[in-house]
């Protein structure tokens, strides 16, 4: 029993001492991790050419199709943008310029529009595009320097054959065909937004759109996002359709929704595909846009170079041609 | 495939053939009795010879006559025999030992007289005496050591060869291809040296039997076991410990090889992490498998049964108990392959040599995560994997001196699973393959057949000539290609010739990975499809090759353009994606230029022996929608790329290597300028741009490493103690570069490095 009871008493005093000695093991083995990546660490001279601030010219050309809601233009609206760029060793945000001059012009030069920004706010000329059209856009630059320009030319009309929605408790469904024109590789941009109703305090009625999340189980659909991989087929409100298996063909889509994303307090309305045929440019933009939005420039990040398609300057102006969809 | 070869047979200027002998067989080691394969067989004028085969076969056709016949291998002792009439034989070579000082040392074929050219033969000898990591040797990383082939990341044993991606090699283990050569992320590979016979490295001027990818071929052989006595060999090192057994089965008739490794740190680290967090159990090891078997049935046939596994294991386990309540979770993360393949051999005349074949190779990698309670059980599984079904046959004809014939045919079928997931929940289990329709199994084949004879036109100029041509499905797309393969060497004298060789080559499988070099467990492996083609290359070289009469010093240099077509590049450059949109995310229709000048220089047999190599090289990719459509530098442009490689026996005991290399460094991109941005939601946002692809450069990559061998030999036992230092000068290499904002607000630059100096110490005993 004495020794039984001396072993109980050492056993205590054993675990304590194991305890630390491992725990000043590793705090040793930590501290040899921290010193061996402290002493691989360190800052060294790289010999990046000296960036030339440059006006930059951003903007959308949206041809639409149908008239349409201003609050239901979530994305890509008729605006232009314009600033210069700095380089990455300057500390100062980079602010708007807003008293530069945008100029838009038909292909055969006749002017449509000439916008000039309020305070820090993007300029919207008053133009009202077409589909399948040439627009040249220039710009002005406050010390009176011819800024950035381009010329492009909007996509075709999208031909809508039809849509519907069948509405279940759990899951809608909405059904759309249309047309995919043959003679080129078409992008279609595809967005889905629904109408809110909520009652106010004193009882106005307020209504809002907002963008509802969707799959569409297409081999050429892919969302903007990153994808999870412990969820491939996860949901979207926005993405790309690539008409690389149906070019020419009549394309039929299921859009599915699932209704129970959403919580009941708010009264829901109609929903309203946006469908956006992309020019080439712009389904580069889109691209490189979510490439670099999402790029934390970690150390093991792939940046690719973001989408300019300007002349005499930076930026990217690209055009589309819009179909917002009422899906009764 | 007769008529092919009766057409291929008719229409070559074979000369008048006088009345001949045939002196064919094998050429064994002489004790273990192992078939020795690249034995060079010629007769003393050097006016008729051959090699021995993959499996140490050979056939010589000469005139009759009386001749002395000469079998010479690398650190074997010479064997002479005299033939006056047709024979079948068995030579048996005996290995040279250090205290035979006497003996005349000879090489195999010497490099000028083969007309295979950008062609290496890794001498398994000398690569155990190259300084490695933590003393474990690797048969990968000595041939990053080589001209034309360049490493990716700091301590990667990926192989970028002649400007194509790791997933350009076709890596054979015993006839089988190994989708997945790396160990801990690329630092190791997967191949055990103690279990390796040969290795060859071919950049370039692809013989007509091989075919399936762009860049290179890297044959691999397991050694066979010794057919007379056991042997065996162990390691113990900083990291792991391997053994190597071999043996007979069945004396003079049946042997086997087997070989083993794994790591222990994580059986170390178990006491302090289950201190520190009670309950739990956490590490990290890799373990890989060589086993093979061969019997002989007779002198004309044999059979060969190879086995091969490796994985790595990430691990993580907890369990809390409470008189209430027991909670546990598991979570784990394992990749490895598995491959196999029985082979055999007939001798169908003394002329006449087959060896049929059937293979299966199989790459996976999983997770599963799991907790569990009274009341709760989650269990979440991924899975991917890719494996293929083999069976081939390939036959080689001697016809006479002047033309070697080799025929044969292949067929694969691949599946791929590129993802599966499961989650089990409670008692309900979900099934997310029906449920969201995650991908199931792909499928497609392959098949080709070739037909090469290497021809000896006359005592100056050899010509190995070929095609290969292939068949591939994948659902109701069909892609076929011929493809022409010529290489040639002209004699300028007994000891240097000029080479040339021109190759096509196609690849219908692709591999998902990130674009930093990081052999990441979770690289798809995709097949080619109706929307993603396969990609073709096409590889011109021309060279010079000396070599002194002895073959001890071997002296070549080879310029070599390669354009390749249809290549594609993963978008948004993670590895992680979704699988069943990756035909949407990569970018397909892409190009590539490698061109580049090589020189090697070697000393192979000595006290002293070791190598010097160089690269100048240029590799270039451009693809529609990558760097708005400009050729930019592929990440693993390299400029130039030096070697020295240098092992001296300085003592009977004691022998000494060290290793010095440099490189341009690889491209990447930084941060270059900022500006505004309009988003596609209309708002103004500050964006970050890095200018071109990978239009910056890491510091210039050099390392110097040196290691000590000490052999003690008592008895039967040879033991040896081996010393090494990696990064011998602590030169901190660069492995990324990020940037970072002082308090200041200045901008700088960071490097981190992942190895300084690392000091090792091993033992090895043999016996």
């Amino acid at each position: 029993m004495k020794n039984l009871s001396q072993s109980s008493q050492a056993l205590p005093l054993s675990n304590t001492s194991n305890n630390s000695f491992a725990n000043l093991s590793l705090k040793v083995i930590g501290l040899g991790l921290i010193g061996i990546i402290a002493s691989c660490t360190q800052i060294i001279e790289i010999d990046i050419p000296a960036h030339e601030p440059q006006w930059v010219l951003n903007g959308f050309i949206i041809a639409d199709e149908n008239d349409v809601d201003e609050e239901k233009i979530i994305n890509f609206p008729n605006e232009f943008l314009v600033s210069r760029s700095q380089s990455i060793f300057e500390r100062n945000n980079i602010e708007p310029v807003d008293n530069a001059r945008i100029f838009i012009t038909d292909g055969n030069g006749n002017s449509i529009a000439t916008s000039q920004a309020g305070s820090q706010g993007p300029y919207r000329p008053l133009a009202n595009y077409q589909a399948n059209q040439t627009y040249r856009v220039r710009s002005e630059m406050p010390n009176g320097d011819e800024g950035p320009s381009i010329q492009l030319k909007t996509p075709k009309k999208i031909d809508v054959t039809s849509s519907s929605i069948r509405e279940g408790s759990r899951q809608s469904i909405i059904s759309l065909s249309f047309n995919d024109p043959a003679d080129e590789e078409n992008f279609y941009f595809i967005g889905l937004i629904q109408e809110y109703i909520d009652t106010l305090w004193n009882g106005d009625v307020f209504r809002d759109f907002g963008s509802v999340y969707f799959n569409i189980l297409h081999p050429d659909f892919s969302s903007y996002y990153e994808s999870d991989p412990f969820f491939p087929n996860e949901s979207t409100n926005k993405g790309v359709l690539s008409d690389r298996s149906f070019n020419g063909q009549s394309l039929s889509l299921e859009i599915r929704i699932d209704d129970s994303w959403w919580g009941g307090e708010r009264n829901r309305g109609d929903y309203y595909v946006v469908l956006v045929s992309m020019g080439k440019d712009m389904h580069q933009f889109m691209l490189s846009f979510y490439e670099n939005w999402y790029n934390d420039f970690g150390p093991f990040s792939e940046p690719s170079p973001f989408f300019f398609n300007v002349e005499n300057g930076l930026g990217t102006v690209v055009s589309g041609t819009r179909s917002i969809i009422h899906i009764k | 495939m007769r008529q092919t070869l009766h057409l291929l047979l008719t229409i070559l200027p074979f000369l008048v053939q006088a009345q001949r002998i045939t002196i064919s067989g094998y050429v064994e080691h002489e004790s273990s009795r192992e078939r020795l394969v690249g034995v060079n067989v010629f007769d003393e004028s050097r006016t008729y010879g051959t090699v021995t085969n993959s499996f140490g076969f050979f056939s010589l056709s000469i005139p009759a006559g009386t001749h002395e016949i000469n079998f010479t291998y690398m650190g074997y002792v010479m064997e002479q025999r005299s033939f006056t009439e047709s024979a079948f034989v068995t030579i048996r070579l005996k290995e040279i030992d250090t205290d035979l000082e006497a003996v005349t040392v000879t090489s195999n074929v010497r490099i000028a007289e083969s007309s295979q050219m950008s062609t290496i033969d890794i001498n398994m000898k000398q690569v155990k005496k190259i300084p490695a990591i933590f003393g474990e040797v690797d048969v990968l990383r000595a041939m990053q050591y080589l001209p034309g082939v360049q490493s990716g990341s700091e301590a990667s044993v990926g192989l970028y060869v002649r400007g194509g991606g790791p997933d350009q090699n076709l890596i054979l283990l015993d006839g089988v291809p190994v989708y997945n050569v790396s160990h801990l992320f690329g630092f190791y590979s997967v191949f055990n040296a103690d279990a390796i016979k040969s290795a060859t490295l071919i950049k370039g001027g692809f013989p007509a039997r091989y075919g399936g990818r762009l860049s290179s071929v890297i044959d691999i052989t397991m050694k066979e076991g010794d057919m007379r006595e056991f042997h065996g060999e162990g390691s113990i090192g900083l990291i792991s410990s391997k053994f190597t057994l071999e043996g007979p089965i069945v004396k003079d008739q049946t042997s086997f090889m087997i070989s083993a490794r794994r790591t222990y740190i994580d059986i170390l680290l178990q006491p302090f992490i289950a201190l520190s967090e009670p309950g739990a159990r956490a590490g990290y090891y890799f373990g890989d498998l060589n086993l093979k078997v061969n019997h002989k049935f007779g002198e004309r046939d044999r059979l060969y049964l190879s086995f091969f596994n490796n994985v790595d294991v990430f691990y993580f386990r907890f369990r809390e108990q409470t008189p209430n309540s027991d909670f546990q979770t598991r979570a784990n993360l394992a990749w490895g392959n598995r491959t196999g393949s029985v082979r055999w051999n007939h001798l169908i005349s003394n002329k006449h040599f087959v060896n049929v074949a059937a293979t299966y190779t199989r790459y996976e990698w999983g997770s599963r995560v799991s907790e569990r309670s009274q009341d709760f059980d989650f269990t979440l599984r991924l899975r991917s994997n890719i494996e293929d079904y083999g069976l081939k046959a390939d036959f080689e004809y001697i016809h006479d001196s002047r033309n070697h014939v080799r025929y044969g045919a292949n067929y694969i079928r691949h599946n791929f699973r590129p993802s599966s997931i499961q989650i089990r929940e409670s008692d309900n289990e979900f099934d997310f393959d029906s449920l969201f329709n995650a991908t199931t199994l792909l499928i497609s084949d392959e098949f080709y057949v070739y037909a090469e004879n290497d021809w000896v036109v006359s005592s100056l100029l050899k010509v190995n000539y070929g095609l290969h041509y292939n068949i591939y499905r994948f659902e109701d797309t069909y892609y076929s290609s011929l493809q022409p393969r010529v290489s040639g060497r002209y004699l300028l004298n007994d000891q240097s010739s000029i080479k040339l060789s021109y190759a096509r080559m196609q690849q219908f499988l692709h591999l998902l990975s990130s674009n930093n070099g990081i052999g990441l467990p979770s690289d798809l492996w995709v097949p080619a499809t109706n929307v993603i083609p396969p990609m073709m290359a096409d590889q011109i070289a021309a060279g010079y090759a000396y070599s002194t009469l002895n073959a001890v010093y071997e002296f070549s240099t080879e310029v070599y353009y390669k354009k390749m077509n249809d290549l594609i590049e993963y978008r948004s450059g993670s590895a992680f994606i979704n699988p069943n949109d990756w035909q949407t995310r990569v970018e397909t229709g892409g190009e590539g230029w490698a061109y580049g000048w090589e020189i090697l220089a070697q000393k192979k047999s000595g006290r002293s022996t070791g190598w010097i190599g160089y690269t100048l090289s240029y590799n270039n990719r451009r693809f529609d929608n990558l760097n708005n459509g400009r050729v930019y530098p592929y990440r693993f442009d390299r400029r130039h790329d030096f070697s020295f490689v240098y092992t001296y026996e300085f003592a009977k005991d004691f022998d000494i290597g060290c290793t010095w290399v440099y490189g341009t460094g690889i491209a990447t991109n930084l941060p270059q300028f900022r500006s505004l941005i309009l988003t596609p939601w209309g708002q103004s946002s500050e964006m970050t741009h890095t200018g071109d692809l990978n239009s910056f450069r890491f510091p210039a990559y050099h390392r110097g490493d040196v290691s000590l061998n000490w052999h003690i030999n008592k008895k039967k036992f040879k033991q040896t103690w081996n010393v090494s230092i990696y990064n011998v000068y602590n030169r901190l290499n660069t492995f990324f570069i990020f940037e970072d904002r002082l308090f200041n607000g200045d901008v700088v630059f960071k490097q981190v490095a992942l190895f300084p100096v690392l000091p090792s110490v091993s033992y090895r005993v043999a016996f």
